[in-house]
């Protein structure tokens, strides 16, 4: 009868803390925000021998460059135009920043020449702008 | 002669029982101690300090956008600008037993962000600092050890990589509260 009353109460003991919220295998837990921001492409049309047409509004932007073809490099022109220095040399998958002097660009926009630095009118000559 | 024998057999008897008596009076005033003791563990808890941002991403081509624990970002495809915004991996404060060691566990599956008219991107392969390997760190003093919380806080960061659409669409993307961390002591 010792035994079984020594049993019941441990048993009672262990119910009483089997019961409680295992904290210790659970530990702790938090969150955080994740955030991105996709900045908008400006306005930029580049063609065959690379005569751009831009035509958004005043800003800072960055230039990327095509990654193909290899081993090319690239020199935006009419830098001073835009406030940059001129034939900035740019290699492949660099960006270049390019400042946009407000003043001359209009309701019609501005123009801008790239060109690729050795090889005038191959191709489609393209880039990639973005406001920063 | 039979008086004898029973004087002797009488004392015989009362040895034996005397005997027996002090047997049975040891056996119930042995004693015996033993120290009872019991540790109570400052419970581990988890602050975020940080949020994770992957800054400004041009839009245009298709690719990913790293950020490392240590808060490093790389990109493959998409362009990105001079001025990258905040660029932050996801911080902690992990606080608890100094010494003891703990476990991290990231989300298991891609969170999804969602930007302007309900356009997404996802987020995923999270990676930390002190890693997710189970048991890391060594029970012990070594504060160096991985997941081990020295001086009863360490701070844990957390990157991931952002899976960017081609065009996607310009804005802020963001989920609140969708990267979930936990930790535990081993």
């Amino acid at each position: 009868m010792s035994y079984l009353r020594i049993s019941a109460s441990a048993l009672t003991l262990m119910t009483s803390f089997l019961g409680q919220p295992n904290s210790w295998a659970e530990g702790s837990s938090e969150s955080a925000n994740v955030g991105a921001t996709i900045v908008s492409p400006a306005d930029v049309y580049l063609a065959v021998a690379a005569q751009g047409l831009f035509t958004s509004a005043a800003g800072v932007f960055s230039i990327g460059f095509p990654a193909t073809p290899a081993s090319k490099s690239w020199a935006p022109s009419g830098c001073g135009l835009l406030g940059a220095s001129a034939n900035a040399q740019c290699n492949q998958n660099d960006t270049v920043q390019v400042g946009i002097d407000s003043t001359i660009i209009g309701p019609q926009g501005v123009s801008l020449s790239l060109f690729r630095e050795q090889s005038l009118g191959e191709g489609i000559v393209f880039a990639i702008v973005a406001y920063n | 002669m039979k008086n004898r024998f029973c004087t002797f057999s009488i004392l015989g008897l009362m040895s034996v029982l005397g005997l027996f008596s002090s047997s049975v009076m040891a056996q119930s005033t042995a004693t015996g101690t033993a120290t009872a003791s019991a540790t109570i563990l400052t419970p581990i808890t988890i602050v975020k300090v940080t949020d994770l941002n992957f800054g400004n991403i041009a839009s245009g081509t298709a690719g990913t956008v790293v950020i490392t624990a240590a808060g490093a970002r790389t990109a493959i495809g998409p362009v990105l600008p001079n001025v990258p915004g905040t660029v932050t991996a996801a911080s902690f404060t992990i606080s608890g037993e100094a010494t003891k060691t703990y476990t991290v566990t990231l989300p298991a599956s891609a969170i999804t962000l969602t930007g302007p008219s309900s356009a997404t991107m996802t987020v995923d392969t999270f990676t930390s600092s002190p890693t997710t390997t189970a048991g890391a760190g060594v029970l012990g003093e070594t504060a160096a050890a991985a997941g081990a919380i020295a001086s009863g806080s360490q701070t844990l960061t957390v990157g991931a990589r952002l899976n960017v659409g081609e065009n996607q669409a310009a804005g802020f993307y963001t989920v609140a509260n969708g990267l979930s961390v936990t930790v535990a002591y081993n």
